[in-house]
């Protein structure tokens, strides 16, 4: 993939994670109701609004799919695990949720927690690579920490920590999905705060009488920061990946909350339509993808490590 | 080994036993109930109570006692009984441990089947057509696993017969890991390949493949191997998906059967037998790589 490409994707995906109510939304983008005008309602959702009062607007400017992520259909049964009409084009769910509707809404979920779970890793990871790097004693420790850390498979933790706490939250797969993908992170911030631990400008640093913590964050930090964000990039594929397979197994973010391991789970339960399959399976393949493509163009030509 | 990494990794083993007892003290409810399950009768939780050190409020026995006969029971794999059906939770782990691990083993012996052929088939491949697989690889190493399986569950392929659900499961399980073994491989063997010997080999009239089998693969298949001891947490929490999808029992149903239970017992002696499996697992890598390259003795 070419560079440009793969920044507009990535932009792209990150713009749909923002406002995913751009694209699929039962109120419109602009609408006029009795004679108010009212611009981007899908976003702010005005309570003077409502999806019934399309048939009274006098200009009604929808969103490309017209439908909300969680409406249910309850009337007429035909609308439930409907394949793909002109009206639902990507089907619907076993509640009658719009397919297409979730997907776009799902993008929010993924990358919230990939993104999320990462970048709490990498300040866990940060603290303790060069607290490593810096003394001894706490290498020592903490070493045997990450390693510890690393032992554990990654979805077995996920399971205990899911099984342990109960309840789901976002904010909670987030937080257990960093606290497994941390010490990988660590490790490697250790390895190359390590490595430039032994250059000349930290000796000269510390000739000069800087302290540890000076010394760790202006001359180790920076040397840590392009691995790192290399890793970050491998990271957010993997932390896509888990969430998805928490919510495949029903571990996820709380019911109504569209996520693409749910529609696989739909998908699972329902004999495997294609309409439930493949839509959740390119969308999650192509972000991890694109996370995998941009650690590969980040990381300097002939290092071949770096990711998780 | 040496004393000292001898040591390092006895420290490891300690970490996770404590790492362990901390998530069950993480775990809401009394111990005693804990390793005995919901409904057993009341004398029997009283003396596990005053065995556990817990009679007369929380501190009574102090965290550190707890802890030692935890890992008193614990050393002997007595994870306590499971709330759901009351049998020893020992008992149920191993009867899952065998599916698991034979899925576990037939995806490495399919990660390692494939992937170094296919990095040796790469590293002698022209660039174009390198760049074509390259591409072919991205596409496969994004695929999830878990809809891989969905999808070869759509195609029919393993309903019935359980070996070849394994295999399949395996299959399924085995797909990122010979994509990075793959890639993995063939850095390896250009970077021999660019060497003085293999140019020295090459001027004796060697072909390309004969360097490639004779020399390079010996020094290029020892980062390969250590990548065995980075790869088997991943294929044991990948393998939870896998059997939940074909429905094997293994650890991984137990585990999510488990969860939905709040069957906390299963659930610790899930976790520490996960990270016994890894720390047993990284240490025969380590192991397999010293006897494999005497050099590496750091």
């Amino acid at each position: 993939m070419k560079r440009a490409l793969l920044w507009i994707l990535a932009i792209l995906a990150l713009a749909l994670a923002l406002c995913p109510e751009l694209v699929a939304s039962d109120l419109p983008l602009a609408c006029r109701v009795d004679g108010n005008l009212y611009l981007f309602p899908s976003l702010t959702r005005p309570a003077t609004l409502d999806p019934s009062d399309r048939t009274r607007a006098t200009f009604w400017l929808g969103t490309p799919i017209p439908h909300s992520p969680t409406a249910q259909r309850s009337n007429g049964m035909t609308e439930v695990l409907s394949p793909p009409t002109s009206r639902h084009l990507l089907g619907t769910d076993d509640r009658g949720r719009d397919v297409a509707a979730r997907l776009v809404h799902g993008t929010r979920v993924a990358l919230v927690v990939g993104i999320g779970s990462m970048l709490v890793a990498a300040l866990l990871g940060l603290l303790v690579g060069l607290g490593a790097a810096l003394s001894r004693p706490a290498d020592a420790i903490l070493s045997r920490v990450i390693e510890v850390g690393l032992s554990f498979p990654t979805l077995f933790l996920l399971l205990v920590l899911q099984g342990l706490r109960g309840s789901t939250s976002l904010a909670e797969v987030t937080l257990a999905i960093a606290l497994t993908q941390w010490p990988h992170l660590a490790r490697l911030c250790r390895t190359e705060a390590r490595r430039a631990l032994a250059a000349p400008h930290v000796e000269a640093a510390r000739a000069i009488g800087a302290s540890p913590l000076r010394i760790a964050v202006f001359h180790l930090l920076p040397f840590t920061l392009s691995p790192l964000s290399v890793a970050l990039a491998f990271g957010v594929a993997q932390a896509v990946l888990l969430e998805s397979g928490l919510s495949l197994l029903g571990l996820g973010a709380p019911p109504p909350t569209p996520s693409w391991g749910e529609l696989l789970q739909q998908a699972q339960a329902a004999g495997l339509p294609a309409w439930l399959l493949w839509p959740p399976t390119l969308a999650i393949g192509l972000v991890v993808l694109l996370a995998n493509q941009l650690g590969r163009r980040l990381r300097p030509k002939g290092v071949s490590g770096w990711s998780l | 080994m040496t004393a000292r990494s001898a040591l390092a990794r006895l420290a490891t083993l300690i970490g996770i036993t404590v790492a362990t007892f901390l998530l069950l003290e993480l775990a809401p409810g009394d111990p005693a109930d804990l390793r005995l399950g919901r409904g057993s009768n009341v004398a029997a939780v009283a003396a596990l109570r005053t065995e556990l050190g817990l009679d007369g409020g929380h501190d009574a026995g102090s965290v550190a006692q707890r802890y030692l006969t935890w890992l008193g029971h614990s050393l002997r794999f007595d994870f306590g009984r499971s709330f759901v059906d009351g049998r020893a939770v020992r008992q149920r782990l191993a009867e899952a441990l065998p599916t698991t691990l034979l899925l576990g083993f037939l995806a490495a012996l399919f990660g390692w089947g494939l992937g170094v052929p296919l990095g040796c088939a790469l590293a002698l491949a022209r660039d174009r057509s390198r760049r074509l697989a390259d591409v072919a690889l991205s596409l496969a190493y994004a695929l999830p696993t878990a809809s891989l399986a969905l999808i070869l569950l759509r195609a029919g392929a393993p309903y019935g017969d359980r070996n070849v659900t394994l295999v399949v499961a395996a299959l399924c399980l085995a797909m990122p890991l010979w994509v990075r073994i793959g890639r993995h491989q063939t850095a390896a063997l250009k970077t021999a390949l660019a060497s003085d010997w293999a140019r020295t080999a090459r001027a004796t009239g060697a072909s390309e493949a004969q360097v490639l089998v004779r020399h390079a693969l010996r020094h290029a298949l020892l980062p390969t191997v250590t990548l065995l001891t980075s790869e088997l947490p991943a294929l044991l929490s990948g393998s939870v998906l896998v059997e939940q999808i074909f429905g094997l029992r293994g650890l991984g149903t137990l585990g999510i059967d488990a969860v939905l239970a709040r069957d906390y017992p299963v659930l610790l002696g899930l976790g520490t037998l996960g990270a016994v499996l890894t720390f047993a697992g990284t240490g025969l890598g380590e192991v397999l790589v010293r006897w494999l390259d005497p050099r590496v003795a750091a």
